[in-house]
C-alpha cells in the first residue's frame, strides 16, 4: 500500500511563506495533480515530497513509513523534471538503468527493466543514442522510462509537458495517461494547466497562495467548487460570480455571491418571468457553440449559447440560471453548502 | 523631371551611405591587424631569432624565414643548470595546478549551488586577491618563509603561485558548474545517488573539459611567473628565475632561444583551452 501522508507541512523561503500549512492524504494507486497558478507552491510541495526541499515543519509519510527527514534516495520516489533532464554524457540505454545500477540491481533485471520500460514509451530503438541526438519529446519520452525503470514507490512529475510543443502535448497526455494507469503507481503530478489536470487526474488539488483550497474528484471539482478561487481558475471561460441582489427566490442565508457556470442558464430570446434582461457585448463563435460577454446591472459576466440563437452584440436576450447548478459563496468566499 | 532629381540624390545617398560603410570596414580591419600584429610580431621575430644562428641574429638584415639552425637550441638546452631549472619549473606548475584545482572547485561549486551570507563579498574578495602586485608581497613572503622553513622549496613556490592561480580556478570552475542545470543532479539523487555520487557519476563527467582548462590554466600562470620564483628560490630555481639571472649576460641568440623555450607551453596550452577561458570572460562561445 503507497499512500502519501502530508501533514500540517509549512516552508518558507525567507520572508516568503510559500506553504501555509498543507495537509493532504493521496490514496493507493491514485493519480493526483497538484493544480495552480505559478508561485502557489505546487512544485516546493513536490519537491518536499520527492526529499530536494525540507519542510520547516510538518510530516511526510510515503506509506507507513515516515520520511520527512530522509534523503532523496532513500525514499524510492522517481521524479520527471520539467526540462527532463536526461544525463547528456550517457546513452538512453545508461540513462534508464541509472537508478537500477544504484541499487546495484543484477545485469539481468536491469537490460530486462530498461527494455519493458523503453518498449512501453516507444523509444526502444534509440536505446544506443546520447541526449544530443534526441527531440524534446524523445527526451521526455527517456525521462518517464527512466522514472518508471526504477519501479518507485511514487512517481513524481513536475510540469512534464509544458516544454512540448502543442500538438505533441496533447499526444504524450494521452499515452502517459495509458501507461500509468496501467502502471498502478502513485502518482503526484504538478501543473498550471487546467485541462491537463482534468484529463489525467484521478483527484486534483487546486492550490492557492501556499494552501490547498480543494482537494476532490475533476467532476467535483468542477461542479462544486469549494471556492471562489477555484470556481475562477477552472473552466474556460471560468465561473460567473453575479452578486444576488436581484435574484428572486430564495437566497441562503450569509450569501453575497452566486457562482454559476457560462453554460448552465436557459435562455430566451423574449422576455418571461424569472430571466434576466442581459445586453450583449461581444459575440464569440467558437465552433461547436457562441460565447457571449454579457452585462447586467453593471455587472460583467459571459454565457455559452447553441449556435442557432441568433443574435448579435447590443441585443437583449433573457437568461436565468439552472437551479440545480446555482452555488452560493459567502463574504470569505467558501461554498454555502 | 522632379522624379529624375529625387532619383539622383537617393543614388547619391546610397553612394555616401557605402563609401561611409566602406571607411569602417576599413578602420575596423586595420586596427584589428594592428592589434594582432602587435601580439604576433614579437613572437615572430622570437621564433626566427631562435632558430637562426649567431651570426644571422648579430648581423643586418634580419631573415624573414628562419634558417632552422637548431645550434642555438641545442646549446641552450645543454647549458649547465637549464635542465634543472626545467624540471623544477614543471614540478612547480604541477603542484600548483593540483593545489589550485584541489581547493579551486569546491570553492567553484559552492559559488555555483549554494546561497549563503556573504556569497557576493566572497566572490569580491576572490578577485581581490590579484589586486596586491608581486613584488609587494615577495619579500614579507620570503621573510615567513625563512621562518616556516618553506624558503627556497617548490613547495613553498607552489603555494604562492596557488594563490595566484586560485582566483582564476575558482571563476572558472564556477562559471563551469553554473552551466550544468541543477536538475541533473536532482535527477541523480532521486535516482538514488548521494551528493558525493551525483556529483562523480553526473557533475563531473560533464564538466572535465572545462577542469582540465582551469588546471591548464593555473599550470600556465606557475610556469610563466618570474618574481616570486625568483626571490622565493635560491638553488632550486624555476625556469624562469634561472633565465632573469643567468642569461642577463648571455649572447644575444642563446636569450632568444630561451624566451622561445619559455612561452611555447604558455602559448600551445592556451591555444587548446581557449574555448572554456573565453567563455569565463563572457566572451560568447562560437
Amino acid at each position: 500500500m503507497t499512500t502519501i501522508s502530508i501533514e500540517n507541512v509549512k516552508k518558507s523561503f525567507g520572508d516568503a511563506h510559500i506553504l501555509k500549512s498543507v495537509s493532504l492524504d493521496i490514496k493507493h494507486q491514485e493519480f493526483t495533480v497538484l493544480l495552480g497558478p505559478s508561485g502557489c507552491g505546487k512544485s516546493t510541495l513536490l519537491r518536499i515530497i520527492a526529499g530536494l526541499e525540507t519542510q520547516d515543519t510538518g510530516v511526510i509519510k510515503i506509506g507507513d513509513r515516515t520520511v520527512s527527514h530522509l534523503p532523496p534516495k532513500e525514499r524510492n520516489v522517481a521524479m520527471v523534471f520539467q526540462n527532463y533532464a536526461v544525463f547528456p554524457h550517457m546513452t538512453v540505454f545508461e540513462n534508464i538503468a541509472f537508478g537500477l545500477r544504484m541499487k546495484k540491481a543484477p545485469e539481468q533485471k536491469i537490460k530486462e527493466n530498461v527494455e519493458r520500460t523503453a518498449t512501453l514509451m516507444h523509444i526502444d530503438h534509440l536505446l544506443h543514442r546520447y541526449s544530443g541526438q534526441l527531440s524534446g519529446g524523445q527526451r521526455q519520452r527517456v525521462a518517464v522510462a527512466r522514472a518508471l525503470a526504477v519501479e518507485p514507490d511514487v512517481l513524481l512529475m513536475d510540469e512534464p509537458l509544458s516544454n512540448l510543443d502543442a500538438l505533441l502535448r496533447l499526444q504524450m497526455r494521452a499515452e502517459l495517461k495509458a501507461v500509468l494507469e496501467a502502471s498502478k503507481t502513485t502518482t503526484v503530478y504538478v501543473t498550471h494547466d487546467q485541462v491537463e489536470a482534468m484529463s489525467l487526474a484521478d483527484r486534483i488539488a487546486v492550490m492557492n497562495a501556499g494552501r490547498i483550497d480543494q482537494y476532490d474528484l475533476p467532476d467535483e471539482i468542477y461542479n462544486n467548487p469549494a471556492t471562489e478561487y477555484v470556481g475562477s481558475f477552472i473552466g474556460n471561460p471560468p465561473m460567473n460570480f453575479i452578486s444576488p441582489t436581484f435574484q428572486r427566490g430564495d437566497i441562503p442565508e450569509g450569501a453575497t455571491q452566486l457562482g454559476i457556470r457560462p453554460e448552465d442558464f436557459d435562455v430566451s430570446t423574449e422576455a418571461r418571468e424569472d430571466y434576466w434582461p442581459i445586453t450583449i457585448l461581444t459575440r464569440e463563435r467558437l465552433g461547436s457553440h457562441q460565447q457571449l460577454s454579457a452585462e447586467l446591472n453593471g455587472q460583467l459576466f459571459r454565457v455559452n449559447i447553441a449556435n442557432e440563437i441568433d443574435v448579435s452584440s447590443g441585443n437583449t436576450l433573457y437568461l436565468k440560471p439552472k437551479d440545480d447548478k446555482k452555488r452560493w459563496y459567502s463574504e470569505s468566499g467558501k461554498i454555502i453548502l | 523631371m522632379s522624379n529624375l532629381n529625387q532619383d539622383v540624390s537617393l543614388e547619391q545617398e546610397i553612394q555616401a551611405a557605402d563609401n561611409k560603410n566602406k571607411v569602417w570596414k576599413w578602420l575596423f580591419i586595420s586596427s584589428a591587424a594592428f592589434m594582432i600584429s602587435w601580439i604576433l610580431f614579437p613572437i615572430y621575430l622570437l621564433i626566427v631569432s631562435a632558430l637562426s644562428s649567431a651570426e644571422v641574429v648579430n648581423g643586418w638584415p634580419k631573415a624573414f624565414v628562419p634558417e632552422f639552425d637548431m645550434e642555438t637550441l641545442q646549446f641552450f638546452m645543454n647549458y649547465y643548470g637549464v635542465l634543472g631549472a626545467l624540471k623544477n619549473s614543471l614540478i612547480a606548475a604541477v603542484f600548483t595546478m593540483v593545489i589550485s584545482i584541489g581547493l579551486g572547485t569546491p570553492a567553484g561549486y559552492a559559488l555555483a549551488r549554494f546561497e549563503f551570507r556573504g556569497k557576493e563579498t566572497f566572490r569580491m574578495m576572490i578577485l581581490l586577491t590579484r589586486a596586491f602586485p608581486m613584488p609587494l608581497l615577495a619579500l614579507p613572503l620570503a621573510v615567513i618563509f625563512i621562518n616556516v622553513g618553506l624558503d627556497d622549496t617548490l613547495f613553498g613556490l607552489s603555494l604562492v603561485h596557488a594563490a595566484l592561480a586560485l582566483p582564476f580556478a575558482v571563476l572558472i570552475t564556477s562559471s563551469l558548474f553554473l552551466g550544468i542545470p541543477v536538475e541533473l543532479e536532482e535527477a541523480a539523487w532521486v535516482l538514488g545517488c548521494n551528493r558525493w555520487q551525483a556529483f562523480m557519476k553526473v557533475v563531473m563527467p560533464l564538466a572535465l573539459p572545462g577542469l582540465t582548462a582551469s588546471a591548464v590554466f593555473a599550470f600556465v600562470i606557475s610556469w610563466n611567473e618570474v618574481f616570486a620564483a625568483a626571490v622565493l628560490t635560491i638553488n632550486n630555481q624555476t625556469l624562469t628565475a634561472f633565465l632573469v639571472q643567468s642569461l642577463s649576460s648571455s649572447p644575444a641568440e642563446v636569450k632568444f632561444a630561451g624566451g622561445l623555450i619559455l612561452i611555447m607551453p604558455a602559448i600551445l596550452f592556451l591555444f587548446v583551452v581557449r574555448k572554456y577561458l573565453f567563455s569565463m570572460w563572457g566572451i560568447a562561445n562560437r
